[in-house]
């Protein structure tokens, strides 16, 4: 009787693999709707793709190896009844009702864009990371924008740039008259004055702090996580006023020059007050739907798997979309790659850099292929405030800086790090940035480093004990690599004079924020084109511990900033970049970072669609996507 | 029977708690938080942290100016605890004052405990006022009871428990597709390679079982993906929805365990039939087909089973790899990003759903072995 059973388990099992196998069979010959048939043999390639590395290479282990407690008895026939059949009898059963139904595609005629991740959320007050900005952007508008091609800011929801104080301390915008959100709902100053306040008053808002400059906004945030029940709750900040319908006017506590490139930053699009209302996690239910003014909709969000943007018909720019957006949630490089080139995907962001050289030997993919150099920086960072690289203004340790940043080839660096995708950088601006301007302060020169080393006092390297550490990734462990090979070699360092740690980002931020790192990796990327956010925000002495890593400490650098900062006249602002050039020839000069790369940005996109192109920045918009004539 | 499974769920009770315990203190071993950021802008981090109820203390703590007289009392209260169970045990034929002795030093223990994780993490200095917290992981524990795991930092405003529902079915169905798989052909090819000891049958089936423990399986999902979806344009590549899609990663989800598994039937068969009581069986004028099922196979299964739960635990709980790989909307994804996220909530969430998953394979397992083996008495019952 128990063989039986037993038998029937067994039977249950091998019959479950196969009904399983007959019922997807069935369904690919009962669906013919499926690719395969629908893209024509022609695209094949002519060469065989090479197999790329995928990046999540890390393995799971699960901690499934529990052992199983068991009681062994003396010999009865005291049988377990049921359990059998409970693994195999469910699994087709299971399988079947959860899998069934159409799969996600992407909808026929839109442009599918792959997303590396799932975007963290569609929330202007909550978005911080570059995904959800990339499409956040296309779903809402702010007063101000940058120009997608120049960066240069025009009006955007204003109907023209605001009208400047001549302190520059109040800007007051003049709105745009025509504006609906996308329900057709009109769109007032009141909705400005609803939105900025909603983001002071979310305390999980990470990127307040852009609004932190206008009057009363550190108020609001405080009083937000205020459990003081003593004091009134302040839910509103005084420098946003609303005078009339179509009229805004913010007070700011300083004079500003870089205020109105933050506010044209993602924290200050406008929200459709009557449709969020009160709700913090409007994107989750739903209704998302009519929130923004953009030129898109976000239609349906199926997390993992597709993010779809209708076009807004009620949109009030002149660009108006002419095609709907499948944005597919595609985590793995290779598995995307195989998609573009199966026609699956029209646009693929980011080509894994292993696959860069295949496709630029690809007569037919070579041409699909376009890449701008971002605006993000890499250098190499000195702890000046303790260790061999401190104090700024010793000369001992200013040599030893000089020597390491004369001891490194960028261009090396770049073509054997990072296989050519990015460009050798002596600033801490990279290219295209307002404010760049071509500055090397210590060239490549093996001979001179020496010297510098010697009159260090570590002549040869003797007694130095160095660590170069890094963000754990895997372009950054080759970076990390080169440069140890670099100073091996130009500077007769041993492997034990300059050691290469990897660390994981996050503890590594806290770390180097506690200037806990003698030589460490350095980078930025701007939250907006403006020197500002580049220099002031990094190498301020009033941020040492928060954000100015090195520790950087130089009265010049801060007054040179400090009047950059505030000079808000449109009039000058060639003063005001060569005040930001000035200040950056100080750090440079004070060899505090070490430049080496601007990172370079790649993207295919299928050539029978025309105007997918992005910047330096992250800015992009759909709306521009067109069918190629 | 009943009494026994029942005891077994009871009993995950604590081990859950266990788990929860470690992997919470191994999750705030980093010197980082959730929300360490390139702005470290202190104002948005304190902000934050007061949302999510990270400015909390990690374990229960008096703050303010409640600090010394709660720590004092609660040493105090730890002390005369001890002491008076102490005394009280000295009469131990008193049942009733053995089991206060017994109360007492336990809620001393658990004081001394509360008193040294006070000493040990310092004073809850982000609080303002003045009493006593509760800490983050009483807390946790406490929202689990009513179902609630919390949001998560990343996914921001997702619960938990949302994304842990709205993603772990997908991995199920593709980890059971894998089981059902592996079972149905590993445990055949082991059976055939075994009646077939030193035969061609025996040697494919062990090269198999060496190509498929070889290959690290991006390679195989790689491959296969190029080779149906590109080149022969089969299936649309990385799809998920339909039943057909289950095929390739299911395969390549499965084709390991398969190796392990065909081997282990083998050896384990062979081991069986070489036995006395095959021969006898034999000798006695048993069909070879019964003696090989009924005889062989049944006594060969323990240890097969054994390390099938474990394979199924695997499988069920989902693979980052294979799940990026064929686009699958699973839940492996979410249980590896979170920590280089430090996002605590889908941590605990993520680690406690898995725990749960693997308990509950491991007490199927063994409520199979008395299926499969009569000698194996499970419960109450087996003592009568």
């Amino acid at each position: 009787m128990a063989s039986k059973r037993l038998m029937s388990l067994a039977s249950g099992l091998m019959g479950a693999s196969m009904l399983l196998t007959a019922c997807g069979a069935d369904t690919a010959t009962q669906t013919p709707v499926l690719q395969a048939t629908a893209i024509p043999p022609t695209v094949m390639p002519t060469n065989a793709p090479m197999v790329a590395a995928p990046t999540n290479t890390a393995a799971m282990t699960d901690s499934a190896t529990a052992t199983s407690a068991m009681t062994v008895m003396t010999p009865t026939m005291g049988m377990t009844p049921a359990a059998t059949g409970t693994t195999g009898g469910a699994a087709p059963a299971a399988a079947t009702a959860t899998v069934s139904g159409a799969g996600v595609m992407a909808p026929a005629g839109a442009f599918s864009w792959r997303a590396y991740a799932e975007p963290d959320t569609f929330d202007p007050a909550l978005m911080q990371e570059n995904l959800s900005i990339d499409i956040g952007q296309n779903l809402y508008d702010s007063l101000v924008e940058f120009n997608p091609d120049t960066q240069k800011i025009q009006p955007a929801l204003a109907e023209s740039l605001p009208t400047v104080s001549p302190d520059g301390s109040v800007y007051t915008f003049k709105l745009r008259k025509d504006v609906k959100f996308s329900n057709g709902d009109p769109f007032t100053s009141a909705d400005v004055v609803y939105s900025w306040n909603r983001v002071l008053n979310n305390p999980k808002a990470p990127y307040v702090f852009v609004m932190d400059d206008i009057k009363g906004a550190t108020d609001v945030e405080a009083s937000a996580v205020s459990t003081d029940t003593t004091k009134a709750k302040v839910t509103t900040a005084s420098g946003i006023e609303a005078p009339d319908p179509y009229t805004v006017k913010v007070t700011l506590n300083n004079p500003s020059a870089y205020f109105l490139s933050e506010s044209a930053v993602w924290t200050y699009f406008v929200v459709n007050q009557k449709v969020v209302g009160t709700d913090s996690s409007f994107t989750e239910t739903g209704k998302h739907l009519g929130a923004g003014t953009g030129a898109y909709i976000l239609k349906e969000w199926k997390h993992q798997q597709q993010i779809l943007l209708q076009q807004n018909p009620n949109y009030w720019g002149s660009e108006k979309p002419s095609v709907d957006v499948a944005v597919r949630i595609l985590p793995e490089t290779a598995t995307a790659q195989a998609q573009y080139e199966a026609g699956q995907l029209d646009a693929l962001d980011g080509p894994s850099p292993a696959d860069l050289q295949r496709i630029q030997g690809d007569a037919k993919l070579k041409d699909q292929l376009h890449n701008v150099g971002q605006a993000r920086s890499v250098w190499i960072g000195f702890n000046l405030q303790h260790g061999p690289f401190g104090p700024k203004d010793d000369a001992k340790a200013m040599k030893l800086r000089q020597a390491i940043a004369q001891a490194i080839d960028r261009q090396q660096l770049v073509e054997l790090a990072l296989s050519g995708a990015a460009q050798p950088l002596t600033t801490l601006l990279p290219k295209g940035e307002p404010g760049y301007k071509e500055y090397q302060a210590y060239k490549f020169d093996p001979d001179a480093a020496k010297k510098a080393l010697t009159d260090a006092g570590y002549p040869g390297g003797q007694g130095l004990n160095l660590t170069y550490t890094y963000r754990q990734r895997d372009a950054e462990q080759r970076v990390a690599e080169q440069i140890q090979a670099q100073l091996k070699e130009n500077l007769g360092l041993t492997n034990d004079q300059i050691k290469i740690q990897a660390v994981d980002w996050k503890i590594m931020l806290n770390a180097r924020q506690a200037h806990k790192y003698d030589m460490f990796y350095g980078s930025w990327g701007h939250d907006y084109p403006d020197p500002q956010n580049w220099l002031s925000a990094n190498f301020q002495s009033k941020y040492i511990d928060k954000g100015n890593d090195t520790a950087y400490n130089d009265s010049q650098f801060d007054q040179l900033t400090q009047q950059g900062d505030k000079l808000a006249d449109p009039a000058k602002v060639a003063d005001r970049m060569a005040l930001y050039n000035q200040a950056e020839k100080q750090l440079l000069d004070s060899a505090a970072i070490i430049p080496l790369y601007q990172t370079t940005r790649y993207w295919l996109v299928n050539p029978k669609w025309s105007g997918y192109n992005t910047n330096n920045s992250f800015i992009f918009p759909f709306r521009r996507v067109k069918l190629a004539k | 029977m009943l009494a026994y499974v029942i005891r077994r769920v009871l009993a995950m009770i604590p081990s859950l708690l266990g788990i929860a315990l470690i992997t919470f203190s191994l999750m705030h071993i980093p010197k980082a938080g959730p929300f360490s950021s390139e702005h470290a802008n202190p104002v948005v981090t304190a902000r934050l942290e007061a949302a999510y109820g990270l400015d909390q203390p990690l374990w229960p703590a008096f703050y303010g100016a409640a600090t010394g007289i709660g720590q004092g009392t609660t040493l105090v209260l730890a002390v005369l605890a001890v002491v008076g169970s102490v005394l009280l045990r000295r009469r131990r034929n008193d049942p009733i004052q053995l089991l206060v002795a017994n109360l007492l030093i336990t809620v001393g223990a658990l004081l001394g405990v509360i008193f040294a994780l006070m000493l040990f993490q310092g004073p809850a200095t982000r609080l303002s006022g003045s009493g006593f917290a509760v800490g983050q992981f009483v807390r946790f524990v406490g929202n689990i009871l009513h179902g609630d795991l919390g949001t998560s930092f990343s996914q921001v405003d997702r619960s938990v428990t949302g994304i842990i529902l709205d993603s772990a079915g997908n991995s199920f169905v593709l980890g059971l597709t894998a089981f059902v798989v592996l079972v149905g052909l590993a445990m055949p090819l082991g059976i055939l390679a075994a009646v077939r000891q030193n035969t061609w049958v025996d040697y494919a089936a062990s090269a198999f079982s060496l190509i498929g423990y070889s290959i690290p399986n991006f390679v195989m999902g790689i491959v296969l993906i190029l080779v149906t979806g590109l080149w022969l344009r089969l299936i649309p590549i990385a799809h998920w929805g339909d039943p057909v899609d289950l095929i390739l990663p299911a395969f390549v989800l499965a084709i390991r365990p398969m190796a392990v598994l065909t081997r282990l039937t083998r050896a384990s068969m062979l081991e069986v039939l070489n036995q006395d009581y095959i021969r006898t069986a034999r000798s006695k004028g048993l069909a070879g087909r019964a003696v090989l099922l009924r005889h062989g196979l049944r006594n060969a299964l323990l240890p097969v089973v054994t390390v099938m739960g474990d394979q199924l635990g695997d499988l069920v709980t989902g693979s980052l790899v294979v799940e990026s790989l064929f686009n699958v909307p699973g839940i492996g994804h979410f249980f590896v990003q979170s920590v280089g996220q430090l996002d605590y909530g889908m941590i605990m969430g993520t680690t406690l759903f898995y725990a749960a998953l693997v308990l509950i394979i491991n007490l199927v397992v063994d409520l199979l072995y008395g299926v499969i083996d009569p000698r194996v008495r499970l419960g109450a019952g087996a003592r009568a």
